[in-house]
Protein backbone atom coordinates (compact mmCIF):
# COMPACT_ATOMS: atom_id res chain seq x y z
CA UNK A 1 0.00 0.00 0.00
CA UNK A 2 1.59 3.31 -1.48
CA UNK A 3 2.44 5.95 1.20
CA UNK A 4 0.69 9.36 0.21
CA UNK A 5 3.44 12.14 -0.18
CA UNK A 6 2.19 15.97 -0.24
CA UNK A 7 4.66 18.06 -2.65
CA UNK A 8 4.60 21.72 -1.47
CA UNK A 9 5.16 24.37 -3.91
CA UNK A 10 8.35 24.14 -6.00
CA UNK A 11 11.04 25.98 -6.15
CA UNK A 12 14.12 26.05 -9.01
CA UNK A 13 16.52 24.27 -6.40
CA UNK A 14 14.41 21.81 -5.03
CA UNK A 15 11.15 20.19 -3.62
CA UNK A 16 9.92 20.54 -0.10
CA UNK A 17 8.57 17.56 1.36
CA UNK A 18 6.15 17.25 3.96
CA UNK A 19 3.10 16.10 5.25
CA UNK A 20 0.32 18.82 5.16
CA UNK A 21 -1.65 18.56 9.56
CA UNK A 22 -4.33 18.88 7.12
CA UNK A 23 -4.16 16.43 5.01
CA UNK A 24 -7.31 14.39 3.97
CA UNK A 25 -5.21 11.28 3.46
CA UNK A 26 -5.69 8.75 6.56
CA UNK A 27 -2.08 7.54 5.43
CA UNK A 28 -1.04 10.83 5.83
CA UNK A 29 -1.88 10.67 9.57
CA UNK A 30 -0.69 7.40 10.34
CA UNK A 31 2.79 7.71 9.08
CA UNK A 32 3.28 10.75 10.99
CA UNK A 33 1.58 8.87 14.04
CA UNK A 34 4.41 5.92 12.73
CA UNK A 35 7.32 8.37 12.74
CA UNK A 36 6.58 8.95 16.46
CA UNK A 37 7.11 5.54 17.59
CA UNK A 38 9.73 4.71 14.55
CA UNK A 39 13.59 6.04 14.78
CA UNK A 40 13.82 9.82 13.93
CA UNK A 41 15.36 9.86 10.57
CA UNK A 42 18.21 11.87 12.20
CA UNK A 43 19.51 9.42 13.97
CA UNK A 44 22.60 7.16 13.51
CA UNK A 45 23.00 4.68 11.51
CA UNK A 46 22.73 1.91 13.50
CA UNK A 47 19.58 2.67 14.56
CA UNK A 48 18.10 1.45 11.35
CA UNK A 49 19.72 -2.11 11.99
CA UNK A 50 17.45 -2.48 14.93
CA UNK A 51 13.71 -2.99 14.04
CA UNK A 52 11.98 -0.52 15.57
CA UNK A 53 9.22 -1.13 18.38
CA UNK A 54 5.86 -2.32 17.26
CA UNK A 55 2.68 -0.31 17.86
CA UNK A 56 1.11 -1.83 20.76
CA UNK A 57 -2.29 -0.55 20.39
CA UNK A 58 -2.27 -1.33 16.86
CA UNK A 59 -0.89 -4.76 17.48
CA UNK A 60 -3.39 -5.56 19.96
CA UNK A 61 -5.86 -4.76 17.53
CA UNK A 62 -4.29 -6.55 14.92
CA UNK A 63 -4.50 -9.51 17.36
CA UNK A 64 -7.72 -9.57 18.44
CA UNK A 65 -9.33 -9.03 14.90
CA UNK A 66 -6.70 -12.42 13.95
CA UNK A 67 -8.51 -14.52 16.81
CA UNK A 68 -12.13 -13.28 15.60
CA UNK A 69 -11.30 -14.30 12.44
CA UNK A 70 -10.05 -17.46 13.10
CA UNK A 71 -12.66 -18.50 15.59
CA UNK A 72 -14.77 -17.67 12.12
CA UNK A 73 -13.10 -19.83 9.70
CA UNK A 74 -11.90 -22.99 12.26
CA UNK A 75 -13.74 -25.57 10.88
CA UNK A 76 -16.01 -27.88 13.56
CA UNK A 77 -13.92 -30.68 14.78
CA UNK A 78 -14.51 -34.01 13.16
CA UNK A 79 -17.15 -36.22 14.69
CA UNK A 80 -14.68 -38.75 15.00
CA UNK A 81 -11.96 -37.55 17.33
CA UNK A 82 -11.57 -39.42 19.68
CA UNK A 83 -11.04 -42.06 17.55
CA UNK A 84 -8.40 -40.03 15.73
CA UNK A 85 -6.99 -39.40 19.07
CA UNK A 86 -5.84 -43.29 19.39
CA UNK A 87 -3.19 -44.65 19.01
CA UNK A 88 -2.63 -47.77 16.88
CA UNK A 89 -0.76 -49.25 20.62
CA UNK A 90 -3.95 -48.78 22.11
CA UNK A 91 -5.96 -50.37 19.37
CA UNK A 92 -4.15 -53.30 19.41
CA UNK A 93 -4.03 -53.29 23.40
CA UNK A 94 -8.01 -53.62 23.48
CA UNK A 95 -8.29 -55.61 20.63
CA UNK A 96 -5.90 -58.50 22.33
CA UNK A 97 -7.50 -57.66 25.65
CA UNK A 98 -10.79 -58.96 23.97
CA UNK A 99 -9.50 -61.59 22.61
CA UNK A 100 -8.30 -62.56 26.37
CA UNK A 101 -11.72 -62.47 27.57
CA UNK A 102 -12.95 -64.94 25.09
CA UNK A 103 -10.40 -67.98 26.30
CA UNK A 104 -11.24 -70.82 27.93
CA UNK A 105 -10.19 -71.43 31.45
CA UNK A 106 -7.13 -73.19 30.36
CA UNK A 107 -6.46 -70.06 28.12
CA UNK A 108 -7.09 -67.77 31.18
CA UNK A 109 -4.06 -69.54 33.01
CA UNK A 110 -2.15 -68.87 29.90
CA UNK A 111 -2.82 -65.39 29.67
CA UNK A 112 -1.51 -64.42 32.92
CA UNK A 113 1.56 -64.37 30.97
CA UNK A 114 0.57 -61.93 29.15
CA UNK A 115 2.51 -61.30 26.29
CA UNK A 116 4.03 -57.24 26.34
CA UNK A 117 2.26 -55.43 23.05
CA UNK A 118 5.70 -55.25 21.10
CA UNK A 119 5.34 -59.23 21.28
CA UNK A 120 1.69 -58.98 20.37
CA UNK A 121 3.21 -57.26 16.81
CA UNK A 122 5.60 -59.45 16.60
CA UNK A 123 3.78 -61.89 16.15
CA UNK A 124 1.83 -60.61 13.04
CA UNK A 125 5.04 -60.38 11.29
CA UNK A 126 5.75 -63.07 8.65
CA UNK A 127 7.76 -66.17 9.67
CA UNK A 128 11.19 -65.64 9.16
CA UNK A 129 11.51 -69.40 7.46
CA UNK A 130 8.43 -68.47 5.23
CA UNK A 131 9.64 -67.82 1.30
CA UNK A 132 9.24 -64.32 -0.38
CA UNK A 133 9.94 -64.23 -3.53
CA UNK A 134 9.93 -60.03 -3.45
CA UNK A 135 13.29 -60.08 -0.90
CA UNK A 136 16.33 -59.06 -2.58
CA UNK A 137 18.18 -61.11 -0.70
CA UNK A 138 16.77 -64.72 -1.83
CA UNK A 139 16.09 -63.19 -5.52
CA UNK A 140 19.10 -64.62 -6.81
CA UNK A 141 19.06 -67.77 -5.38
CA UNK A 142 15.53 -68.50 -6.80
CA UNK A 143 16.48 -66.60 -10.51
CA UNK A 144 19.10 -69.41 -10.28
CA UNK A 145 16.77 -72.32 -9.36
CA UNK A 146 14.60 -71.53 -11.92
CA UNK A 147 17.20 -71.18 -14.82
CA UNK A 148 18.02 -75.06 -13.44
CA UNK A 149 14.78 -76.03 -13.46
CA UNK A 150 14.41 -74.81 -17.04
CA UNK A 151 17.47 -76.49 -18.47
CA UNK B 1 -6.10 -17.05 2.34
CA UNK B 2 -4.45 -14.69 4.49
CA UNK B 3 -5.85 -15.82 8.03
CA UNK B 4 -5.72 -19.44 6.34
CA UNK B 5 -2.21 -18.86 6.59
CA UNK B 6 -1.76 -17.67 10.10
CA UNK B 7 -1.59 -14.00 8.48
CA UNK B 8 -3.70 -10.71 8.62
CA UNK B 9 -4.39 -8.23 6.15
CA UNK B 10 -2.23 -5.59 7.23
CA UNK B 11 -4.80 -2.78 5.25
CA UNK B 12 -8.14 -4.20 6.71
CA UNK B 13 -8.73 -1.29 9.40
CA UNK B 14 -6.06 1.07 9.14
CA UNK B 15 -7.34 4.10 8.82
CA UNK B 16 -10.54 2.83 8.06
CA UNK B 17 -9.59 0.75 4.85
CA UNK B 18 -12.57 -0.94 5.19
CA UNK B 19 -11.27 -4.12 2.87
CA UNK B 20 -8.38 -6.68 3.12
CA UNK B 21 -5.96 -5.61 0.11
CA UNK B 22 -6.37 -3.22 -2.40
CA UNK B 23 -7.51 -3.52 -6.16
CA UNK B 24 -7.11 -0.69 -8.42
CA UNK B 25 -9.16 -0.99 -11.75
CA UNK B 26 -7.60 1.10 -15.19
CA UNK B 27 -7.52 4.88 -14.80
CA UNK B 28 -7.61 4.17 -10.79
CA UNK B 29 -4.19 4.68 -9.65
CA UNK B 30 -4.01 2.86 -6.39
CA UNK B 31 -6.09 2.10 -3.11
CA UNK B 32 -9.01 1.09 -4.77
CA UNK B 33 -11.39 -0.35 -2.41
CA UNK B 34 -13.18 -3.95 -3.81
CA UNK B 35 -16.99 -3.62 -4.63
CA UNK B 36 -19.25 -5.38 -6.54
CA UNK B 37 -18.19 -4.19 -9.94
CA UNK B 38 -17.42 -7.26 -12.32
CA UNK B 39 -14.08 -7.41 -14.04
CA UNK B 40 -14.75 -6.61 -17.59
CA UNK B 41 -12.45 -8.01 -20.79
CA UNK B 42 -9.69 -5.69 -21.07
CA UNK B 43 -9.11 -4.42 -18.14
CA UNK B 44 -6.25 -4.01 -15.89
CA UNK B 45 -6.15 -4.37 -12.29
CA UNK B 46 -3.80 -4.13 -9.06
CA UNK B 47 -3.90 -5.93 -6.82
CA UNK B 48 -2.17 -4.75 -3.68
CA UNK B 49 -1.67 -7.00 -0.80
CA UNK B 50 0.09 -6.71 2.98
CA UNK B 51 0.07 -9.35 5.29
CA UNK B 52 1.05 -9.07 9.20
CA UNK B 53 3.01 -12.09 10.24
CA UNK B 54 4.98 -12.82 13.25
CA UNK B 55 5.74 -9.23 13.89
CA UNK B 56 6.25 -7.58 10.34
CA UNK B 57 4.82 -6.56 7.82
CA UNK B 58 5.58 -7.25 3.91
CA UNK B 59 3.86 -5.31 0.98
CA UNK B 60 3.64 -6.35 -2.49
CA UNK B 61 1.33 -5.81 -5.53
CA UNK B 62 1.29 -6.75 -8.96
CA UNK B 63 -0.69 -5.62 -12.52
CA UNK B 64 -2.76 -8.25 -14.03
CA UNK B 65 -4.60 -8.24 -17.75
CA UNK B 66 -8.05 -9.50 -17.97
CA UNK B 67 -9.04 -11.36 -20.86
CA UNK B 68 -7.70 -9.59 -24.04
CA UNK B 69 -5.60 -6.39 -23.45
CA UNK B 70 -4.73 -4.09 -25.88
CA UNK B 71 -1.45 -3.56 -26.49
CA UNK B 72 -0.76 -0.41 -25.24
CA UNK B 73 -1.85 -1.06 -22.39
CA UNK B 74 0.41 -4.67 -22.07
CA UNK B 75 3.31 -2.24 -23.06
CA UNK B 76 2.46 0.58 -19.69
CA UNK B 77 2.05 -2.84 -17.73
CA UNK B 78 5.61 -4.16 -18.86
CA UNK B 79 7.34 -1.12 -18.60
CA UNK B 80 6.02 -0.18 -14.84
CA UNK B 81 7.35 -3.96 -14.07
CA UNK B 82 10.51 -2.69 -15.84
CA UNK B 83 11.28 -0.18 -14.03
CA UNK B 84 10.41 -1.51 -10.40
CA UNK B 85 13.07 -3.70 -11.50
CA UNK B 86 15.44 -1.00 -12.33
CA UNK B 87 14.41 0.49 -9.06
CA UNK B 88 15.59 -2.39 -6.89
CA UNK B 89 18.70 -2.89 -9.41
CA UNK B 90 19.99 1.07 -7.83
CA UNK B 91 19.85 -0.65 -4.66
CA UNK B 92 22.66 -1.81 -2.01
CA UNK B 93 24.01 -0.34 1.24
CA UNK B 94 25.34 3.30 0.75
CA UNK B 95 23.30 4.14 -2.53
CA UNK B 96 21.29 7.13 -2.38
CA UNK B 97 18.13 6.95 -2.12
CA UNK B 98 17.23 9.72 -5.10
CA UNK B 99 18.84 6.83 -7.29
CA UNK B 100 15.70 4.76 -7.35
CA UNK B 101 13.98 7.77 -8.63
CA UNK B 102 16.38 8.42 -11.39
CA UNK B 103 16.79 4.86 -12.65
CA UNK B 104 12.45 4.88 -12.81
CA UNK B 105 12.39 8.39 -14.35
CA UNK B 106 15.11 7.62 -17.08
CA UNK B 107 13.38 3.94 -18.08
CA UNK B 108 9.59 5.22 -17.83
CA UNK B 109 10.54 8.26 -19.89
CA UNK B 110 11.84 6.55 -22.72
CA UNK B 111 8.27 5.25 -23.43
CA UNK B 112 6.81 8.32 -23.08
CA UNK B 113 4.98 7.36 -19.53
CA UNK B 114 4.61 9.82 -16.73
CA UNK B 115 5.90 8.37 -12.79
CA UNK B 116 3.06 9.64 -10.18
CA UNK B 117 5.23 11.87 -7.43
CA UNK B 118 2.05 11.36 -5.05
CA UNK B 119 2.66 7.65 -3.76
CA UNK B 120 5.69 6.93 -2.65
CA UNK B 121 7.58 3.71 -1.53
CA UNK B 122 7.95 3.64 2.67
CA UNK B 123 9.95 1.53 5.01
CA UNK B 124 7.97 -1.63 6.21
CA UNK B 125 8.55 -4.21 9.00
CA UNK B 126 7.05 -4.08 12.45
CA UNK B 127 5.02 -1.12 11.12
CA UNK B 128 3.10 -1.08 8.48
CA UNK B 129 4.70 2.63 6.82
CA UNK B 130 7.77 4.51 7.99
CA UNK B 131 10.78 5.83 7.06
CA UNK B 132 12.66 5.97 4.86
CA UNK B 133 10.35 7.93 1.88
CA UNK B 134 11.27 6.26 -1.44
CA UNK B 135 10.30 8.46 -4.37
CA UNK B 136 9.91 7.68 -7.97
CA UNK B 137 10.21 10.39 -9.89
CA UNK B 138 13.72 12.43 -10.43
CA UNK B 139 13.95 14.31 -6.54
CA UNK B 140 16.80 15.52 -4.53
CA UNK B 141 16.29 13.49 -1.27
CA UNK B 142 18.79 13.31 0.51
CA UNK B 143 20.24 10.19 2.43
CA UNK B 144 21.73 7.29 1.26
CA UNK B 145 20.47 3.18 2.06
CA UNK B 146 21.89 1.26 4.65
CA UNK B 147 22.61 -2.31 5.33
CA UNK B 148 19.51 -3.66 6.66
CA UNK B 149 16.99 -1.25 5.82
CA UNK B 150 13.55 -2.76 4.18
CA UNK B 151 11.77 -0.82 2.56
CA UNK B 152 9.38 -0.67 -0.78
CA UNK B 153 9.66 0.87 -4.21
CA UNK B 154 6.31 0.67 -5.52
CA UNK B 155 6.36 3.07 -8.65
CA UNK B 156 2.88 3.80 -10.86
CA UNK B 157 2.88 4.72 -14.28
CA UNK B 158 0.13 6.60 -15.83
CA UNK B 159 -0.42 6.63 -19.69
CA UNK B 160 -1.52 10.13 -19.55
CA UNK B 161 -1.60 12.85 -16.59
CA UNK B 162 0.07 11.71 -12.92
CA UNK B 163 -2.30 14.34 -11.11
CA UNK B 164 -4.45 12.62 -9.18
CA UNK B 165 -8.46 12.63 -7.88
CA UNK B 166 -9.31 11.16 -4.88
CA UNK B 167 -12.55 9.38 -4.65
CA UNK B 168 -14.95 10.82 -1.05
CA UNK B 169 -14.04 7.79 0.26
CA UNK B 170 -10.74 9.60 0.63
CA UNK B 171 -9.01 6.11 -0.38
CA UNK B 172 -9.45 5.63 -4.03
CA UNK B 173 -7.83 7.76 -6.40
CA UNK B 174 -7.92 8.04 -10.02
CA UNK B 175 -5.73 9.90 -12.70
CA UNK B 176 -7.12 13.02 -13.03
CA UNK B 177 -7.67 12.24 -17.12
CA UNK B 178 -8.63 9.12 -16.87
CA UNK B 179 -5.62 7.60 -18.19
CA UNK B 180 -4.94 3.98 -17.46
CA UNK B 181 -2.28 3.38 -14.67
CA UNK B 182 0.11 0.22 -13.68
CA UNK B 183 1.52 -0.36 -10.85
CA UNK B 184 4.35 -3.07 -9.56
CA UNK B 185 5.97 -3.13 -5.77
CA UNK B 186 8.23 -5.01 -3.77
CA UNK B 187 9.35 -5.05 -0.03
CA UNK B 188 13.24 -5.54 -0.43
CA UNK B 189 16.18 -6.00 2.45
CA UNK B 190 19.00 -3.59 1.33
CA UNK B 191 22.64 -5.82 1.92
CA UNK B 192 26.11 -4.80 1.20
CA UNK B 193 25.91 -5.77 -2.22
CA UNK B 194 22.28 -5.02 -3.68
CA UNK B 195 18.94 -5.98 -2.61
CA UNK B 196 17.27 -8.81 -1.72
CA UNK B 197 13.40 -9.03 -3.01
CA UNK B 198 11.18 -10.26 0.02
CA UNK B 199 8.30 -10.63 -1.07
CA UNK B 200 8.87 -12.76 -4.28
CA UNK B 201 7.55 -16.18 -4.70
Amino acid sequence: MALVLRLGSRSRRRSVLFFSTNSNSPLSSLFNDNLKQSSPSNTTRSSFRTPPNSQPGFTDDINKNLHEFRARTTAPPPQQTSFQKQTIRDYLRRNFDQLDQNQTETAKKASRQRLSVEEKLGMLRPEETKKDWFSVSERPGMMRKMEEEEE
Amino acid sequence: MIIDAGAYPSPLGYGGFPKSVCTSVNECMCHGIPDSRQLQNGDIINIDVTVYLDGYHGDTSKTFFCGEVGDELKNLVKVTEECLEKGIAACKDGALFRKIGKRISEHAEKYGYGVVERFVGHGVGTVFHSEPIIMHNRNEKAGRMIEGQTFTIEPILSMGSIDSITWPDNWTTITADGSPAAQFEHTILITKTGAEILTKC
